[in-house]
């Protein structure tokens, strides 16, 4: 897959160019999905509310306005107003959320930290894990090792957050009581004993996301191992009699081809947040934000944040094709 | 050896009730599974904002766990006797306690009374809580301690306008350059209002978590007892029950709606309890009086120039009625935070119809009354008459207990020959008022409906007021109007009225008992099933909680105090 991405074309304007009207293709869709799906901003009032009241809600939220106008105001909202503000200059109404009537870009800069901490850990932990196991498993396919660490892989993969999660918590919070199973988001980490309670509330919702996504791409560098130790090269360096080290640096170098395009394809997503990682800790990262967002049909909010991950994804496939070229220069 | 026994005894019994100081007990740790998203209540009506926003700002008088209205920033409660009401019902005044102060240590007078109702009934401002300040003509602050509402009609029930914590009062220093469509861009004022209450915002982040500490200014300087609190908020209902009454990580957990097998498990660990109070939030089932065939043209479908083929014949409603058996479906459901009801109107008592008629099942006398309105079981055992067969559908919102109800409702119905299809919708389209969706409760394309509502404070007269000819939603009315039955009946649209011109308790719930009799017990348009109560938990080690189902939760959470 990865060689097709890289045959498309080199990385000049032209592609920055066609990538930026992509972007703008995707909030097209984007916003046209969520209009035409049903639902109501104001579903989640209470009944007790006239009719009356709710009208004059709606209208001040904007939602009486048809849909080009509000599509046009959002465009310009995000790509004028929101850049301006960043820069200190106040160029009119930016963007609401629904919900809590906050700047969009302010309760997103809110939930950052938490989820960079919190899922990018379980990222990074997870791609620590895999390393080993996938090599260890790709040395010697069919060996004892490589039989443990798929069947760990497997497990990982295979079972639910919702369940590992509150697994964990059942465990660590409730019976041991050793780990908090609320994240608090509030904890200024300062000093030692900052960082020591920040390290605390991570363990569980870390090694919940950490055993998922290990599970993932130690499956990915096995195959690959396992495909670059059936090489006439690999084969001659090992006749040749060359320590196991340096085989095992050919090997890897090869084998981290895909690797590269799975952990960088799949960085978006932490940003997206874990929803159901971060709902069983009460994380409360991106992931949370955008869930609620969707069911209390937050328009600007949903719009905005699933705008900002398909940037990701376009920019994302952009570092990976840069990555691809140098590690490997055929391809250069 | 025996005198000092006695002697640690009696402190052990006496030190929970010694008067601690402002701020002696430390952090209090509240959870609002659903987090709350604004701080101020004029921009959203949730209770998941309200309540939390109760800790920091207050009205001129709430209810307490009775019901009564009792003063909070007034120095008595308003009343014909003592010259607050006029005897034309136009005019009420209040009194604010002499020497207030904000948080900020500013005093608080008349005119930020006055301008939170014009705040409120400004028109751009989208206020969601513009119904408590209906038919206010005008607001006058005669003197920094005197506000007087002057009412367009008799108003014989005053105290929605600035009772409760539905509708607080604003600092106009705060809050004056948020008026009408302004009110959006005020982010810091709506995340940080000043306030009266018992303690003051620390830091808000939006729909994740909320930190407070006492309010030095408040008017009781031996309270709040705690001197920091965090309102957090994620997880669902059965994680928060169980950061209280398992893992005792919280103090209180707000809305502990859970099977109620699980929340006795839960109990059992011995960390907390589970604390409930019955308001008027009544889970029920609604009868379509209008026809919502889908062959009909989409301006008349639901409408009432097609009446319902089949439950229109009021012996048909009563024949559903009969056959469910309501203590089974509290049981299951809600167990000890339910209660079997036949009322629209529960509570409070004096408002409540003596009608428990509908409480024991009866599916012989239900068939016994199909057979009599004509309708015979076909060969494949429903029921017919003049070829059309007895068969609904049945719609409600996607929820775990509903689609246990609807189960359990099917097979009773089913049991006396009619045939039921069932139907769930999505709650955020259900409860929607989206025009154009045809799956909203208030379009009602389908014959009969599950759902649950009640109504604010402790007088029904407006949430009786819905089932009047005029509210019956139609295309007319771009499928607004909170009939949702279609009922008409001219006899209830007079009594209705006569209860509008009518003052004194005793007098109106007279009447109020009437009008609920006519939608339940009489008409069977409506037929309620169970009484829901709020269900919280707070562990052992918080004191001083007393369930509230007329107000915020955290209605005296100035009273809380760490139990030793």
């Amino acid at each position: 897959m990865g060689q097709r991405i890289v045959e498309r074309g080199g990385l000049g304007a032209g592609t920055l160019i066609g990538r930026l009207a992509l972007l703008l293709v995707i909030s097209g869709v984007i916003f046209l999905l969520i209009e035409a799906a049903p639902g109501d901003p104001l579903g989640q009032v209470p009944l007790t509310l006239s009719p009356e009241v709710r009208d004059r809600m709606r209208a001040a939220l904007g939602m009486d306005q048809p849909w080009h106008l509000r599509y046009l105001l959002w465009l310009k909202q995000l790509f004028w107003i929101e850049p301006l503000h960043w820069l200190g200059i106040d160029a009119g109404q930016r963007l609401i959320s629904y919900q809590s009537r906050a700047p969009v870009f302010d309760v997103i800069a809110e939930r950052l930290p938490q989820t960079l901490w919190v899922v990018g850990g379980g990222y990074l932990a997870g791609a620590a894990l895999a390393l080993p196991m996938g090599l260890i498993a790709g040395w010697r396919p069919g060996g004892w090792l490589d039989r443990a660490c798929t069947g760990l892989a497997m497990l990982g993969w295979s079972l639910p957050t919702f369940l590992t999660g509150v697994l964990l918590v059942l465990i660590f919070g409730v019976w041991l009581g050793w780990l908090p199973s609320v994240y608090d988001t509030t904890l200024r980490v300062q000093g030692w004993e900052g960082l020591a309670q920040q390290a605390r509330q991570m363990v569980m919702p870390v090694a919940v996301l950490a055993l998922y996504n290990a599970g993932q791409l130690s499956r990915v560098l096995r195959a690959a191992m396992v495909q670059a130790a059936a090489q006439d090269y690999i084969r001659t360096a090992r006749a040749k009699g060359m320590p196991t080290r340096v085989v095992l640096w050919h090997m890897l170098r090869n084998a981290l081809l895909p690797v590269v395009t799975v952990v960088a394809l799949g960085l978006p997503g932490v940003f997206g947040g874990a929803i159901i990682t971060e709902q069983v800790f009460r994380v409360n990262g991106l992931g949370q934000l955008l869930i609620g967002a969707v069911q209390a049909n937050d328009l600007p909010m949903v719009l905005t944040l699933t705008f900002l991950f398909g940037a990701l994804i376009v920019l994302c496939n952009l570092v990976a094709d840069a990555l691809y070229r140098w590690l490997d220069p055929r391809l250069g | 050896m025996r005198n000092v026994a006695m002697i640690s005894a009696l402190c052990t019994v006496l030190a929970p009730m010694a008067h601690a100081e402002r701020g002696a007990d430390g952090q209090l740790n509240i959870l609002y599974w659903q987090a709350p998203s604004t701080l101020n209540p004029y921009l959203s009506s949730g209770t998941k904002d309200l309540e939390p926003s109760s800790l920091v700002i207050e009205p001129l008088a709430g209810f307490d766990e009775k019901g009564d209205v009792f003063p909070r920033l007034a120095a008595e409660i308003p009343s014909a006797e003592n010259g607050g009401i006029s005897a034309d019902l136009k005019t009420v005044t209040w009194r604010l306690k002499p020497g207030l102060k904000w948080s900020d240590g500013t005093p608080v007078t008349s005119e930020d009374v006055k301008f939170t109702a014009d705040y409120c009934m400004n028109p751009d401002g989208g206020c969601a809580q513009l119904g408590r300040y209906e038919g206010i003509d005008r607001v006058e602050a005669p003197d920094p301690l005197t506000v007087v509402i002057h009412y367009a009609a008799p108003r014989p029930n005053p105290f929605t306008a600035f009772t409760g914590a539905q509708s607080p009062i604003l600092q106009k220093a705060q809050f004056a350059g948020c008026m009408g469509a302004a009110a959006s861009t005020c982010t810091d004022q709506n995340f940080r209002p000043i306030g009266t209450g018992p303690f003051r915002v620390t830091e808000f982040r939006t729909n994740d978590a909320l930190t407070l500490e006492a309010n030095p200014n408040y008017r009781d300087p031996a309270k709040p007892a705690f001197a920091t609190v965090t309102v957090k908020g994620g997880g669902d209902a059965a994680g928060a029950a169980t950061a209280v009454l398992e893992t005792g990580e919280f103090d209180y957990a707000w809305n502990t709606q859970v099977p109620p097998d699980l929340l006795k498990s839960m109990e059992a660990a011995g960390k907390g309890r589970v604390v409930t109070a019955f308001g008027t939030l009544v889970e029920r089932v609604e009868m379509n009086l209008s026809d919502p065939s889908p062959d009909l043209p989409e301006t008349e479908r639901a409408t009432i120039k097609h009446p319902h083929p089949i439950l229109s014949d009021e012996r048909v409603r009563r024949a559903l009625s009969m056959a469910l058996d309501r203590q089974l479906l509290s049981d299951v459901g809600y167990g000890p935070t339910g209660r079997a009801t036949c009322n629209l109107v529960p509570a409070p008592e004096v408002f409540a119809s003596d009608n428990t008629g509908c409480i024991a099942q009866d599916s012989e006398g239900a068939m016994a009354l199909l057979d009599q309105a004509g309708w015979v079981p076909g060969t494949d055992g429903v029921r017919e008459k003049d070829g059309r067969k007895l068969h609904l559908l049945f719609q409600t919102s996607a929820n775990p207990i509903r689609q246990d109800y609807q189960a359990l409702i099917k097979q009773w119905w089913q049991n006396i020959g009619v045939s039921v299809e069932l139907k769930v919708v999505e709650p955020a389209v259900f409860f929607g008022a989206d025009a154009n969706s045809p799956d909203t409760f208030i379009r009602f394309n389908a014959d009969v409906e599950m759902f649950a509502n009640n109504f604010d404070g402790t007088d029904p007269e407006p949430y009786l007021a819905r089932y009047t000819c005029d509210k019956a939603p139609s295309p007319d009315t771009q499928w607004q109007g909170e009939n949702i039955n279609r009922y008409c009946n001219a006899e209830f649209d007079k009594l209705l009225a006569e209860l509008g011109r009518t003052s004194g308790v005793q007098a109106r719930g007279a009447i109020a008992k009437k009008l609920n009799d006519m939608l339940t017990k009489d008409g069977m348009v409506v037929v309620p099933l169970v009484d829901r109560g709020r269900v919280s938990a707070h562990s052992n080690a918080l004191g001083g909680v007393v369930m509230n189902a007329w107000d915020s939760e955290l209605w005296n959470a100035a009273d809380w105090v760490r139990a030793r």
